[in-house]
């Protein structure tokens, strides 16, 4: 799909490897960093929107990241994978997105799930409740328990791997998600 | 009863195991009660996992030309040196005017042997000719962007003092720096 306003990137930049992508970038190649935009913006925005819950903010905040990401790409040195670099500039904007402004649900109805054919209609409905329920409560969690849950549930990240990157030990790792499960129980159960 | 922590908990919620632990959960209610709501709260979190609602076909490229435009129009970064040697060059151009305010008011040699480095640097250098000194240009370049204001660094009474006096007081402040310099023992 071609781009908005953009040549397609060239076969010779698609077959480079990530390494290779970003030095092209660095040298000023024409499309190589809409190419990692192209490749990286799904991944990016869904934690966005993990952390914020609705679509403007998590769109806004997509931009934010790759903005960023632009301008740091001399100090990235490859020693990890540019997604997993993306992704730890999209938790730090989301961390200080989070601390200044509370995330927004939005209303169900103006929301696109996923159509599940096997659900019959009201369980359909049933789940969506159950679902933004559960992630108004998720947005309401204290700021380190609900970063290190969305961690933890959704970004799959080991106990270490979220230690390392929030700077914490593993132990406080484990903390924040008991509180944060405590509190959720405790909201989920208020509301139901 | 000592139960299990919060993380020991948080483990066995998340399908961990541990020996010690089983031992004690088959001996304590209260903790396998934790564990299974633990486990329950765990799998709410979870089955909304998938649901980040899928945007527009249209937002992708929509945001990927967001981006491309932000791009543009992002101010390239100053050089690296620019940061960090303005405020170096501003001290280095109020120090240089204090040196050379010494050096060039100084007059020729005549009273007794110096000791001090400083006091040879004053005595017996002949006087600068500045159109020759290169270091000089290359300090005027350094300093050519910096307001002199700026060159002054805050709080610095002497600098502040040495710039407000005129022609006479500063052949004045010459003759006793030079009379302090001359004393045994400086």
């Amino acid at each position: 799909m071609t781009q908005e306003g953009a040549p397609p990137a060239d076969e010779a930049l698609r077959s480079l490897s990530e390494p290779a992508l970003v030095e092209a970038c660095l040298e000023g190649r024409p499309g190589a960093f809409d190419l990692i935009v192209e490749r990286h913006r799904r991944a990016v925005y869904q934690i966005c929107y993990r952390f914020v819950n609705n679509h403007e903010d998590a769109s806004d905040l997509s931009q934010d990241v790759f903005l960023r990401a632009f301008r740091g790409l001399k100090q990235f040195k490859g020693q990890s994978a540019l997604g997993t670099w993306l992704y730890r500039i999209s938790v730090n904007l989301c961390l200080n997105r989070v601390s200044v402004k509370r995330p927004i649900s939005e209303p169900i109805d103006e929301q696109q799930f996923v159509d599940t054919h096997s659900e019959t209609a009201p369980d359909q409905v049933l789940r969506q409740e159950r679902s933004l329920l559960v992630r108004e409560a998720v947005a309401r969690l204290p700021k380190k328990q609900r970063t290190t849950l969305v961690l933890r549930v959704f970004q799959d990240l080991s106990h270490q791997e979220i230690a390392g990157m929030l700077g914490i030990s593993v132990g406080a790792v484990k903390a924040n998600v008991f509180h944060a499960l405590q509190n959720l129980k405790k909201m989920i159960g208020e509301k139901a | 009863m000592m139960h299990l922590s919060p993380e020991t908990l948080v483990d066995l919620a998340e399908g961990g195991h541990d020996a010690s632990a089983d031992v004690h959960l088959e001996a304590c209610a209260r903790c396998r009660e934790e564990v299974a709501s633990l486990r329950a709260a765990l799998a709410e979190v979870v089955a909304v996992h998938g649901d980040v609602p899928e945007p527009s076909p249209l937002f992708w490229d929509h945001l990927s030309a967001r981006v491309r435009a932000a791009v543009a129009e992002d101010p390239p970064a100053a050089p690296w040196w620019r940061a960090s040697w303005r405020p170096m060059a501003a001290g280095l151009a109020a120090a240089a005017v204090l040196v050379l305010a010494v050096a060039v008011l100084a007059p020729a040699p005549t009273g007794p042997a110096v000791t001090s480095s400083v006091e040879m640097a004053a005595v017996t250098l002949p006087p600068l000719d500045v159109a020759d000194d290169a270091s000089l240009d290359w300090l005027a370049d350094l300093a050519s962007d910096v307001e002199w204001g700026d060159a002054l660094i805050p709080g610095d009474a002497a600098a502040v003092a040495v710039d407000d006096l005129n022609d006479a007081e500063r052949v004045e402040l010459h003759r006793i720096l030079q009379e302090a310099l001359a004393q045994p023992g400086v």
